[in-house]
């Protein structure tokens, strides 16, 4: 017994040196940062558990998911009026690197030269979907209402707090299949559901944000705006008295 | 006022697009066209399409929102051909209402809600440009006429050339309010003078 606990220590000082010798890389390389992390989950160390404990102030990745949590909580904040809450893990991703100043790879490059688009995207400011969802269960401890969601085959991140009903779940779960918006018709051929069922549904969508109606479509034709954009524009981030 | 994450989000107008506009992407969101039911998504829902019309009307330097001129660019504006949507009457007042309490339009109060000023400027900096540039222009020893401001030589180059008769009228009252500037009566609108003190509006 002694002589594991000796072994352990022993782990512990080496993956100290370790982390001390790779700060850097802990901090810029997304790859580096997973692996880390799964070491340390072996052994037991949570180096996130606070950014004030010994790990995140030897490595300062508390630092980093702190960072991050900042810029996931503006990109949800910023977008919320429009998708009432809850957006999909890889948008989030998406728009906090943006954010971080990595190239986006939906935009095309302007030019073709190999050699610039490779040095943009070295800025070692690149996440994973996997960083982001550890960012957000730090939030959680803020009462933030910070959650992620499974909803249908996506990730969902919602920013609300908020349960969301089963039936609820399954329409949002059957919109990504149908390119962001559904009618009741659609609902009622692969549900199976009758009319009262999908109209309480639908109603509650709406009332949550979380649906727009098009009431010029015959039949009415309802949209979760999360699913809809994204195109580059950010009118939704701002102010209108601008 | 919150222009900060505006630019770090990329909202300038892309060069390629300067003739245009360039519409944001909810424009084609085909509920956007429909007033929503639910109190919160219709109060953002205003507040986007406030945000589009100030936008639309500084681009194309227009003032004047009438419901009933169907003509060019209120067609392109609430009227989105390519997903065949549009905006009804009511639903342009109800936006109009809510910019109205924001300062940022103004009903014509003879016009039955058919007409309103949008100010993409509001009338105390158009006051205070036509002032500055007044000043540094040494135009400030005579007195100038409304036409001579709104449509000038000197006054070509300025973001206020062309200005509302009803924006410039009232630019001009806050500047006689302030007591920096005092108006003349001419034989019609365009002959009104005005008189500069000092600057300062």
């Amino acid at each position: 017994m002694e002589q594991l606990q000796n072994q352990l220590d022993t782990f512990r000082a080496n993956l100290e040196t370790f982390a001390r010798q790779h700060r850097k890389d802990i901090q810029k390389d997304p790859i580096f940062r997973m692996h880390f992390q799964k070491m340390c989950g072996n052994i037991g160390v949570d180096p996130l558990a606070s950014s004030k404990g010994y790990w995140g102030e030897l490595l300062g990745v508390g630092d980093f998911y702190y960072e991050l949590g900042i810029q996931i909580i503006d990109v949800c904040l910023s977008t919320r009026a429009l998708n009432g809450g809850l957006m999909e893990l890889s948008e989030v991703k998406r728009r906090v690197e943006r954010m971080r100043g990595v190239r986006d790879n939906k935009a095309p490059a302007k030019s073709g030269n190999s050699k610039w688009a490779g040095m943009i995207k070295d800025t070692g400011m690149e996440v994973t979907e996997d960083d982001v969802l550890r960012s957000i269960k730090t939030l959680a401890p803020l009462g933030s209402g910070f959650q992620v969601l499974d909803i249908g085959n996506k990730k969902m991140v919602s920013s609300v707090p908020r349960e969301l009903n089963k039936d609820q779940s399954v329409i949002l779960g059957l919109v990504q299949q149908t390119n962001g918006h559904v009618n009741a018709t659609v609902i009622g051929d692969k549900l199976g559901w009758e009319g009262g069922r999908i109209k309480t549904a639908l109603d509650t969508l709406l009332d949550d944000s979380l649906m727009w109606i098009d009431m010029q479509a015959e039949p009415h034709e309802y949209w979760v705006p999360g699913f809809f954009e994204p195109e580059e524009d950010d009118i939704y981030a701002a102010s209108a008295t601008e | 006022m919150s222009n900060t994450s505006n630019a770090a989000l990329g909202l300038g107008q892309s060069p390629a697009l300067a003739s245009g506009f360039q519409f944001p992407s909810i424009h084609n969101f085909p509920p956007f066209y429909t007033l929503q039911p639910t109190a919160s998504t219709w109060k953002n829902q205003a507040d986007l399409w406030s945000t589009i019309v100030i936008r639309y009307y500084r681009h194309h330097r227009l003032y004047l929102l009438d419901l009933d001129d169907s003509t060019i660019t209120n067609e392109q504006l609430f009227n989105n051909l390519r997903i065949n949507r549009k905006l009804k009457p009511e639903t342009i007042q109800a936006i109009v209402d809510e910019m109205v309490k924001k300062g940022d339009a103004e009903w014509d109060a003879t016009s039955k809600k058919r007409r309103a000023i949008i100010y993409w400027r509001k009338p105390e900096d158009w006051a205070a440009m036509i002032s500055s540039w007044v000043f540094e222009s040494g135009l400030n020893n005579s007195i100038l006429t409304y036409y001579e401001i709104a449509h000038g030589d000197n006054s070509e180059d300025q973001e206020f050339y062309n200005i509302h008769p009803t924006v410039l009228q009232k630019s001009m009252d806050i500047l006689v309010k302030r007591g920096v500037a005092a108006t003349f009566q001419g034989a019609n609108f365009e002959e009104m003078g005005v008189k500069f003190f000092r600057a300062g509006a």
